[in-house]
């Protein structure tokens, strides 16, 4: 089994986070491997938000194993090959976009390739046309694409997207999911979070649905199928 | 995790002791030793100002050890440790602010003057005081352990160099001494008795500090009980 | 990418982002001039003791400026989660936190500029020592200021009352700092005394907090 462990892009075991008295996380268990795309669904105060950020090491499991490639702890080249699309924009309102991506670039050592990842995921994500524009006169569907190109700027290997559906028009709906997938094809892992559950229909390699901080089920992909199981909740 | 909270019987020998202690103490200050040559009877209050002193010294050193040691460790009793410490030492810190003036009015007719000693230990006081109010806006937060024992091992490293400013400060403008512990040729009989009566408020230390440390152990029971009471709960309802 | 080119990253991001709006610059400026105006009228420092009590309004003046400082530095990084952000990436902790701590000095070295000319004019005073040596006292002092405020800035930034707990953090710490600073600062201002012990005092002051703030600034902003 840790053969197999290793080569996934993201393995949590037995992961439990609790704050004080309340339980976000319990006994959540899943594998994501390279080239695969899992959806993370499930309802408000699911949770969902939580495992994103144990999973980007901003937490510490409270009990359990999280692995990114086969590391326990959050060494420079691990957070280099780790991309996190949060609620917050991560974004400094005062600078344009293009600052702001090369505020970042700046912070995860890109050196002189920078400016042409810069141009590069800018054109990706299709924020070209406002780029030189401070983040606080974008609007809402604007700011999430360049928050999405900060998350994917050092062309990291693991891309947790947490809601990237949420507040976008159909177009923008169509774009990232088009970005998505071919993410998935360069090889990127990616866990995306969404309670429109429909949106990832027919992308999705492995589905792990949350309630209250466990495991309602969980549909590996390919990769994963014999690897991690996780005890699922039985309904009443 | 303990079933049952009863205090152990060290404890009650400790208490005994420290009662014999303070006793001892009480008759030496207020006995056997000899009334100071000019200031009179209210001198004796100097055995309590400077005990006090001391004792909240040692409380908050304890806290810095103990602060370190959660540092390294992240194990709760340090940090139940650090605490008490701290909240005793603020309360030794109080006994000596306040017996400071009750000293100076009557002997050099003001109530506080900026002197080096008693203005070290204020801002040592308020140094802690302020570890308090962190810990206490900070309840909520996960971290707060950690931030108040990082501002605690700045606090104690603040100790010397605050007084040693306001030393340099006080060689510079020189003003009237109040807490004058180093009196060269010190009667014997005074020096016994400043050293009976801050042996006994280190012991009251102790029982306090102990006292304490057994509560923040039964807080830390109590909010894991809650929090397995909950999770049953949570368990039952799926 | 080398820990001091990470920390001017920092600076060079606060700074433009000041640039563009110029809004904490204003605050400060006008709180610690409002204090300037307000001291004024208590007292006009003719006598020799009196400029002592001057040297004491100048830095209260600066501490109100730098508490501004100080809040403001991190209220930037709350909005967006932007500290987040910064945890995310494989820089070194204690590289952002210098960065921040440069940023926040030059902010204040620019109040201070404005401030101790208006002090001057406002008071009648003219320093009569050496003033070289007073500015080396001035950046020793918002240093001691600026690196124990930024690491508790940094750790209170998402704690209740933030606002009260900082100064209430900040200045009982500081007691060595400040009284070096006023005191070199009125031997400045009055021409005679020594100002050497007290940048002897700030140096040690400056060394050793910067030390243990870098030491244990990672520890502090760490995920729970």
């Amino acid at each position: 089994m840790s053969e197999t462990l290793g080569s996934k892009a993201l393995v949590f075991e037995g992961v439990c986070k609790t704050f004080g008295e309340t339980v976000a996380l319990w006994q959540v268990s899943f594998a994501l491997g390279p080239g695969e795309i899992v959806a993370l669904t499930g309802g408000n105060g699911a949770g969902k938000s939580t495992l994103l950020r144990v999973a980007a090491f901003l937490l510490k499991p409270t009990s359990g194993r999280v692995l990114v490639f086969g590391q326990l702890r959050p060494t420079p080249d691990v957070k280099r090959r780790i991309g996190l699309l949060a609620h917050a924009s991560f974004l400094y309102e005062d600078l344009s976009a293009e600052e702001n991506l090369r505020f970042y670039a700046a912070l995860y050592a890109l050196g002189r390739e920078a400016e042409e990842r810069i141009a590069r995921v800018l054109q990706e994500v299709g924020a070209e046309d406002f780029r030189h524009r401070p983040v606080r006169t974008l609007s809402h569907g604007m700011r999430k694409r360049v928050s999405l190109a900060r998350a994917v700027l050092s062309d990291p290997d693991l891309l947790l997207l947490d809601e990237p559906f949420s507040g976008l028009d159909v177009a923008s709906v169509e774009r990232t999911r088009a970005l998505i997938v071919e993410w998935r094809r360069r090889g990127k892992a990616l866990l995306v979070t969404t309670h429109q559950t429909e949106l990832l229909e027919g992308i999705a390699d492995g589905e792990l649905v949350l309630d209250r901080g466990r495991v309602r089920s969980w549909r590996a992909p390919a990769s994963c199928r014999s690897a991690v199981s996780p005890p699922v909740m039985e309904r009443a | 995790m303990r079933s049952e909270w009863t205090f152990p019987r060290w404890w009650f020998g400790l208490v005994g002791i420290t009662a014999v202690a303070l006793v001892l103490g009480v008759l030496h200050a207020l006995w056997f030793a000899p009334t100071e040559r000019t200031m009179g009877t209210v001198q004796r209050i100097f055995y309590y100002h400077v005990s006090s002193a001391w004792t909240a010294f040692v409380a908050f050193f304890l806290n810095f050890l103990a602060c370190i040691a959660y540092l390294k460790t992240r194990r709760p009793k340090w940090d139940a440790v650090a605490v008490s410490a701290a909240e005793v030492g603020v309360v030794f810190g109080t006994v000596n602010l306040i017996t400071g003036p009750i000293w100076a009015k009557p002997v050099w007719g003001i109530w506080w003057t900026w002197d080096a000693r008693l203005t070290s230990t204020l801002v040592m006081w308020l140094l802690y005081v302020s570890y308090l109010l962190l810990r206490q806006f900070a309840a909520e937060q996960p971290s707060q352990r950690v931030w108040a024992a990082a501002f605690g091992i700045f606090a104690f490293v603040d100790v010397p160099i605050v007084y040693l400013s306001i030393r340099l400060w006080r060689t510079q403008h020189p003003g009237p001494v109040i807490a004058g512990g180093e009196q060269s040729g010190i009667d014997p009989r005074m020096f016994l008795a400043l050293h009976v009566c801050f042996l006994a408020f280190l012991l009251l230390f102790v029982v306090l500090f102990y006292w304490r440390y057994r509560l923040e152990g039964q807080r830390a029971e109590l909010a894991e009980l809650r929090a397995r009471l909950h999770r049953l709960h949570l368990e039952r309802s799926v | 990418m080398s820990y001091w080119t990470t920390a001017m990253r920092i600076v060079a991001k606060d700074l433009l982002s000041e640039a563009r709006t110029r809004e904490m610059t204003n605050a400060v400026l006008f709180f610690a001039l409002l204090v300037l105006v307000l001291f004024s009228f208590s007292f006009q420092p003719a006598s020799d003791e009196e400029r002592r009590l001057a040297s004491g309004v100048l830095w209260i003046a600066f501490l109100f400026a730098g508490v501004s400082v100080l809040d403001r530095s991190f209220l930037r990084e709350r909005v967006n989660d932007c500290l987040d952000a910064l945890r995310l990436t494989p820089a070194s902790a204690s590289a952002l936190f210098l960065g921040k701590c440069v940023a926040n000095v030059l902010f204040l070295l620019l109040a201070a500029v404005i401030l101790v000319p208006l002090f001057l004019v406002f008071f009648d005073l003219s320093f009569r020592g050496d003033v070289g040596a007073w500015l080396l006292v001035l950046g020793l002092g918002m240093w001691a200021l600026v690196v124990n405020g930024t690491f508790f800035a940094a750790m209170t930034t998402n704690v209740r009352s933030r606002e009260l707990l900082l100064p209430l953090l900040l200045l009982p710490i500081s007691v060595p700092a400040l009284i070096a600073v006023v005191e070199a600062t009125a031997v400045a201002l009055l021409g005679e005394g020594a100002m050497r012990v007290w940048i002897q005092v700030l140096i040690a002051f400056d060394a050793i907090y910067t030390t243990l703030a870098l030491l244990l600034f990672e520890t502090v902003v760490e995920g729970t």
